[in-house]
This record gives structure tokens, sequence and C-alpha cells, in this order.
């Protein structure tokens, strides 16, 4: 039986037009904005500032373009495409579809590092607390995981919760305990993932991450396949098991904990988008992970342009977005789930 | 999953956000108004859906938050006042030696334990959800329990009660009520008269200048809209608010549309969390904020956090404001 | 006598239990052994090791007489090749990419599955009788039809040593006597080493060139299927009564087994 449709395409074919898709998306969304400057006036600004010509814009005007939304879009770009891969791993190191990004602890323990920072004044860069919270909480779920009887992927998915739910309640408690005045708004944004801070330190940090952990991850990836079908037989196919699982592990953590740490704990980018990879060009991760990163980059680039304009002049967090968005399109990925792969 | 670890604070912050940090007036239709009363000292008001009768004026009143304290002060009723919780600031100095005995029984919402602990025949609060079972206790419970609770109408959230914009006439409707619910309607006549006439010296300024009202925030900033206090009085200073678009009292804003107002002043609030120096520290320090007209030529002007919410200090916090203004130089 | 896979004393000692004790054992090319023995006698934790996938706690095991576990773990995928009993894919993936698993240890990091992986991939999935379920979701077949996909997917290792744990566990008759005879004629034809542990001792009679019996973690028996295929075995090692006959085909023994409590008259 050949295949039909949409998989008759090649995966190259795919990741040519994702990548051409990338381009487009990074520069067309830079034009929409509160501020009313045409699309031709954001581009010479942007190639004004790239070394190209001068701009046509006021310095203030092109502050809005050049350091207001170029940095907020390219971090958009890089973190979907981090929480994609991280998504896509966790699904495979786990075999469960469910698996996100999170489920180590990694979300809960960078909030309680961003609320300690925003609510108890502790005296650390919020990016930094957050990276450092996520870290915390991976090494006690691994502790707990390891505790009593081998490391399995079951009892790492357990301890993950486990260590989410502590977390998620210490911050309850620091938020019902110190939020004064309005100060419970900055949490919100941070709690449901908001790019609105987005300058070029948060670039470097997510564009950084992206080079250094999430392209080796790409390519460590490509043996995630023989994970399959458990331990055993990834082993009987040549893998080191234990090694491979650590790096992906880790390399996971640190990618997922660098993105979070500056755009808050963002949801359903790394749930979602592995999924609807899936569907149409299937699981093999050598073609699965380098297309999710694509498609997160593309879909956040545009669920951060929809936060930042629907409700013009005021903003959504684009946690609330990608929810919106993402949990009926889970859903419907989930009812397609049919024989055709 | 992804769902779970979340739910937990954000449920928290579901709580909180009920709270509510914007405040309004009580809209025309259910301004203030003094039911047929047969007895002088019987008082029936319908206090934010609640149907308050006050017998005896209160004499043992817990206030919550500083507007409520703030207004009894005014009134010249602190020595009724026998414990406050929730402050927003310090007491305003003219009333500094009669606050200085009055308990703080809390730094936040107090429970209903430490609230009855103290006997009080009232409760004054700032905030609806001052008056939950978390708090200080449903109004229903405290009622039966003999306790009268009033809220600042201004506070009021639901429809019908809360205000389509608030005014000084609105303010001054609310704090003759006051004097009713709490027996001192002489006292509230002559603080409406004497802010009135206040109010009547601030000239509005005529250079036409447009103002951002900064509450707080870093990354998405908090700031006065235009159905509330900020809303009144930057009328009342003649100056245009570059968010007076947005149907709220406070309401989130994109940094964009701010620098594509370019406002030329901006009004810093001085709160304890998030100082005025803070506020300009950020404004100096991102990029973009940086190129503001008011950011720099340093056209701030400051209020302190308390004298924002709609209360009794709004007129002089209005006149401080309109001094400031007058002294800043706008090329 | 050529090589292959030669285990001595594997002793596996798992949390304070030995799961297999002392046992001997051996895979000639060419020839397919069975492992038989009760439920719980350590037939899984024998194949692991023999496989390369776990180490003993004693013991050594060679191939070609060099020590096996010495070897990468690449370059024994690319001799050994294990099927264990059915395991769902719990993410969506072809049946054509579960096979092509099988290419796992032969492709270097950056590489991109080669045509010679395609064609590998496609007679596997011919031998096993599986090319029209090429492009469905594994999970989608059928318990037997699973298990015959990973079967190709082993034959996709091109292995000379073939291990199977219970392969026939889901399959209909028909199906399992396909897959035994798929490995006797890699046995025959490639002098592939084979290793198959199966529950049915007929099946075990009928194809084994050597049996070996499993129990407690020991070897109770080895040896051809008529030597130790025998009443007093059957009554001892798996307490039921049984008839050895011959079977009036293959010549080879047929195992009737007599009712366990009651007797047959009514």
């Amino acid at each position: 039986m050949r295949p039909t449709g949409l998989r008759r395409v090649p995966a190259s074919v795919w990741g040519g037009l994702l990548a051409v898709g990338l381009v487009a998306s990074i520069t067309f969304a830079v034009t929409f904005g509160p501020a009313d400057i045409t699309s031709g006036d954001v581009w010479a600004s942007v190639l004004h500032h790239l070394g190209i010509g001068s701009s046509p814009l006021s310095p203030l005007r092109d502050g809005i373009v050049w350091e207001l939304r170029m940095p907020r879009v390219i971090t958009a770009a890089a973190v979907g495409a981090g929480l994609a891969i991280a998504g896509a791993v966790m699904q495979a190191l786990t075999r469960n579809s469910l698996a996100d990004p999170y489920l180590l602890g990694l979300s809960s323990g960078a909030s309680l590092g961003a609320v300690s920072v925003l609510l108890l004044g502790v005296g650390l860069l919020l990016p930094a607390a957050a990276f450092l919270g996520a870290l915390v909480a991976l090494v006690l779920t691994l502790l707990i995981a390891s505790a009593g009887g081998g490391i399995t992927p079951s009892r790492t998915v357990l301890a993950g919760v486990a260590v989410s739910s502590l977390g998620a309640a210490l911050t309850s408690f620091i938020i019902f305990w110190t939020a004064t005045g309005d100060s419970y708004r900055e949490i919100l944004n941070w709690l449901l993932g908001s790019l609105a801070g987005a300058d070029w330190p948060a670039v470097l940090i997510s564009v950084g991450a992206l080079a250094a952990v999430g392209i080796p991850i790409i390519i460590a990836g490509r043996s995630l396949d023989a994970f399959a079908f458990g331990d055993t037989a990834a082993a009987a196919l040549g893998i080191s098991v234990n090694r491979t699982r650590w790096l992906l592990l880790v390399g996971t953590a640190l990618l997922t904990g660098a993105m979070v740490s500056v755009s808050g704990s963002i949801g359903f980018v790394g749930l979602v988008l592995p999924h609807a990879v899936r569907l149409v060009v299937g699981s093999r991760h050598r073609v699965l992970l380098p297309l999710s990163a694509l498609l997160g980059a593309i879909f956040l680039i545009w669920c951060d342009t929809i936060a930042r304009t629907l409700f013009d002049p005021r903003e959504l967090p684009v946690g609330i977005i990608t929810a919106v968005v993402g949990g009926p399109l889970f859903v419907l990925l989930l009812t397609r789930k049919t024989t055709r792969v | 999953m992804q769902v779970r670890p979340l739910f937990l604070p954000l449920v928290a912050l579901a709580a909180l956000s009920l709270a509510g940090c914007s405040t309004t007036a009580a809209s025309p239709a259910a301004s203030p108004s003094p039911s047929a009363t047969e007895t002088s000292s019987t008082v029936s008001v319908d206090n934010c859906g609640f149907d308050l009768t006050v017998e005896t004026p209160p004499e043992r009143i817990v206030t919550i938050k500083s507007t409520s304290t703030e207004t009894l002060l005014a009134l010249g009723l602190g020595d009724r006042i026998i414990g406050t919780a929730f402050p927003d600031g310090p007491v305003p100095e003219e009333w500094a030696t009669a606050a200085e005995d009055i308990p703080v029984i809390s730094d936040f919402a107090p429970s209903q334990e430490a609230v009855l602990a103290l006997e009080p025949d009232f409760v004054y609060g700032g905030w609806e959800s001052n008056f939950t079972a978390e708090a200080a206790g449903e109004r229903s419970t405290l009622d039966s329990l003999g306790i009268g609770s009033y809220v600042s109408p201004a506070a009021c959230k639901e429809e019908g009660y809360k205000p389509a914009s608030l005014t000084f006439d609105l303010l001054f409707d609310e704090i003759a009520e006051a004097g009713r619910v709490f027996g001192a309607e002489d006292a509230a006549t002559q603080l409406i008269a004497t802010q009135s006439a206040q109010l009547d010296t601030i000239t509005p300024d005529d250079r036409g200048l447009s103002a951002l009202w900064y509450s707080s925030g870093t990354d998405v900033p908090y700031v006065g809209a235009g159905i509330g206090a900020p809303q009144m009085m930057l009328d009342q200073l003649g100056v245009t608010n570059v968010a007076a678009d947005v149907a709220d009292t406070w309401s989130s804003l994109s940094w964009e549309a701010i620098v594509d107002a370019d406002p030329d002043v901006i009004v810093l609030v001085d709160a304890s969390w998030n100082t005025a120096e803070s506020k300009v520290a950020l404004l100096e320090s991102n990029p973009a904020t940086s190129e503001l007209t008011a950011v720099k030529n340093g056209s701030y002007l400051t209020i302190p956090f308390a004298a924002g919410e709609a209360g009794v200090r709004n007129v002089e916090a209005t006149a401080d404001l309109a001094a400031q203004l007058t002294a800043l130089e706008i090329p | 006598m050529t090589a292959g896979l030669d285990a001595h004393g594997i002793t596996v000692a798992i949390e304070g239990t030995t799961v297999v004790d002392s046992v001997d054992i051996a895979v000639i090319p060419g020839r397919m052994t069975v492992l038989i023995g009760p439920n719980g006698a350590g037939k899984t934790t024998l194949m692991r090791v023999l496989a390369g996938v776990s180490r003993p706690t004693a013991g050594s095991v060679t191939w070609e007489n060099s020590d096996w576990f010495a070897r990468p773990r690449r370059d024994r995928a690319q001799i050994a090749a294990l099927v264990e009993q059915d395991a769902r894919a719990e993410l969506p993936m072809s049946v054509e990419t579960v096979v092509g698993l099988g290419r796992t240890p032969y492709r270097a990091l950056f590489a991109t599955s080669s045509r010679d992986d395609d064609r590998v991939v496609a007679s596997a999935m011919a031998s096993v009788g599986i090319t029209d379920f090429a492009h469905r979701l594994f999970d989608s077949l059928s318990g037997g039809e699973r298990q015959r996909v990973h079967v190709a997917r082993a034959l996709a290792q091109q292995p000379r040593l073939l291990l199977l744990d219970e392969p026939t566990n889901h399959l209909d008759v028909h199906a399992q006597l396909d897959t035994l005879e798929l490995v006797q004629r890699l046995t025959r034809q490639e002098s592939v080493a084979a290793i198959a542990a199966l529950h049915d001792l007929n099946l075990a009679a009928s194809y084994a060139d050597d049996v070996v019996v499993l129990a407690a973690g020991r070897v109770v028996a080895s040896g051809s299927p008529e030597s130790v295929l025998t009443a007093e075995m059957l009554r001892e090692v798996y307490r039921v009564e049984a008839t050895v006959l011959e079977h009036p085909v293959t010549g080879r023994p047929l195992i009737a087994y007599s009712p366990h409590r009651y007797s047959a008259a009514p």
C-alpha cells in the first residue's frame, strides 16, 4: 500500500516549506503591532540595523521595531523551536504521548525560582533564578525516581508529578503570603507564559540555548527511534541505553530551563506540535525533531503576534493563546489517530 | 501533565485577582441615597447588593485597607477604630497622631478569628474580597453575629453597582453615605465642602499634555485606564490619559502602545513594593522606553499608592499633582 | 563444530534471588536450539544474557571463541538480534519504520537510510509476509501481526545469531508454523545460529535440533528432542502425565497429554 495524499510528500520537502515559512513568519510578524508603522518602514528600519541603508523612523518608533518587536519575534521563534524539540524528546524517552517538556518538574521549579525573585525579592536575575529552580527540580525528580529500585520511565514520570505538585504548592504559598497590591499580575504573566519582556539579552539566551543544546539534541535524537519498544530492545539494537537517555534528559532539561527562564512556562507547544508533525511525516526522529523545531517556531511567532495585537493596546500572555489554540488542536489530533500513518 | 502543576498557583492567583486592584465608584443609578428613614438614627443602605441597616452608629470598627481607615480618620472617627488591616502605605501626616494607637492586626487580609477576637461591631472594607470566609468573613455571617459591614462603593464589581466612570461628585456622594452609615453626617458635609473648595482651586493645565499613569509591571506595564480614579484625577488636571480608551479602572498595556503614544508626562505610583525610583530605573534602562520624551526630560509626577485609590485622599493628591505639574517645564 | 555462541557457568542474581544458576548452553550456527521450561524458570533472563543485553553475575560467554561482552555494543547488535514478547509502540509508528529500526546498528550518526537499508527492510518484510502492512500504523495491528513485524525487524538486522523469546505466543497455528519454518530455513540456508524459547512442547519437538530444559534457573536436561522430551521429564519438570508418541509424518516426538485430575470415563 503506497502512502497517499500528504504522506506522499517526502520529509525534505516539508522541511524546505517550513524553513521558508519561518523566514516569512519572522518577516511579517515584525510588521504587526499596536503602533501604526507601515511594513516598508519596518523593513527599512530592520535593514538599517543590519547595516544596510538608513532608518526612515524617529528614534522612538525605530525603538519600537528594533527594541520591542524584533527581539520578541526572534525569541518566540527560538523558544517555540526549543519547546517543540524538548516535547518530542520527552515523549520518546517516557514512551508517553502525553509527555511535555515540563514533565520532570521543570516548570514548577522554574516558577518557584521566578516567584522568589518577583515576590520575595531574592537578589538574582529572573532568568537565572528560573533556570536554577528548573535544575533543582530536575535533580530532585531524578533522585526520587532512582530511590528504592532502578530508574524507569514510569517512575521518572511519577517522580516528576510529585515534584511538580510540591513546586506548585510552594509557589502558591508564596503568592498567597506575600503578593501585595498588584504585584500578582507579574506572576500571572510568568505562570501563563509571556514573551512581553523579550529583549536582546533574551534573544541571546534562547537562540544560544537552541544552538548549543538544541542542535546536539536533534543529532543525538536520531537514536530515539530505538527506544520505541523499551530499554531491552534498544540495547539489543546497539544503543547505550543509559548514556543516551541521561544525555538526552539532561540536555532537554537544560534546553527547557533556558527557554522557561526567558518566557515563563508556555504550554501546549511541546505537547501538541510533535503530534502534528508525526501525523504527516511519522515518528522517525531524524525527521520529527527538526520539523517540530521549525513548526514550533512558526507556531509561537504567530501565537505571540495574536497575543500582543488582539486586544490592542492591551496585551495577553502568550500562554493563553497557545492554550486556546493548542488545546482543541490536541484533541483533534488525538481523535484523528487513524490507521493511516 | 501540563495542566496540573500550574493549576495550584493559577487558582491562587484567581483568588487574589478577585480581590482586584481596581476601585470603582457607584454608578449614578446606584448612587448611594438614603432610603426613607422613620427615625433619624436608623440608616438603611444598599451597599454593593447587600442590605445594610445601621440602628446606632458603630463604636468598635475594624478597617481593612487604607481607604477605609483614612475615610474614618477624615470624618474624625479615629477613636472608634479598634484595629486595622492590609494597609497600603503609611497614614498621611495630618492624621498620623490620631492613627498612632490603632493596632495593625495583619499586613494582609485578616482572618475571621483575628477580626472577631477584637469584638468589633462593624467591619469597614476597601475591597469586596475582604469579606470572604478566608478573610474577615462573609457579610451575612458577620451580620448574624451582630456585626455590620460596609464596602467602599467605589470597589463594587457587580453590574449596576460598578460605575461607568468615576467622578469627584460620585466620590463626594460616597463620603456623604459614609457619614450617614457611621453617624457623622455633619463631619461628612464639612469634609465635602472643604474638598470641593480645594477642588475648585485646581486649574486644569492648558498645555494640552498627555500622560501615562504607571502603576506597576516591568514586562507588561499596569496603568491607570479609562474609568477609575486615575482617569478622574487626570481629567481634573486637564491632562489626556494615553489609556483613556480602555474601559477599565486599571489595565495592562503593551509598551509598544505607550511608546507609540509618547506621553508628555509620566505619573509614577509610589508603593513600598514597587517604588517610583525603581520605575524610573526601569524606564531608563529599557532601550525602547529610554527614548520616550518624558523619560529623556525627566517629566515625572509622583503619587503614593494609597492616594491613587478612590477615597478621601484623591482631592489632596490631585492638588499635589497639579502643583508638581505646574513646576514641570515641558519643552 | 563451528564456534557460534558458547556460554559457561552463567549465573544471574537479581536483588538477592538467583534467577539463573550455573547454566552451560551453546547456540551453534546451522542449528536451532529450543529452550523450554515452566514459567519463571529464568528463560527470559538467560536469553537477555545470551543476546548481550544484560551481563551475568558470573560466567563467560564467547562468540566465535572471543569474549562476547568485550565487543562494542554496536558490533553485538550487528551479530545478534533479539525478539522479545510483544510490546506496543506507544507512539505512532508505521510498520515500515518499525522494521527499519533493525538497521539502527548499521547507521552512522549522520547517515540517512541508504538504498541498501531499504532493500534489506523490504526483503525482511517479504520473508515474514507483511509487505502489505508496510504503511499501516503498528499499534493498529493484531497481536499476531505485531509479532511478525518484530521478527521482520530482527531479520533486518541481518543477524548471525537470532534469539527469539516466545515468538509464537499470539500467532495462529498457520503463523506459528510459518515463523518456525522461517527460522529453520535461516539456520539451514544461511547458517544462522538460532535459539528460541517456546511454550508449546510439540512445536519444540517438531522444529528443534537441540532442546534445553530450564527449571528454577538450572539446566535439567539437554540434547536431541527424542532424548529430552520424555514422559519422566514431563512429570518431573512440568508435573503432567503424558505419553510420548512418534509423529506419523515427521518421525519426531509427539506428546499426548493425559487428563490432569479427572479420568477420561464419564
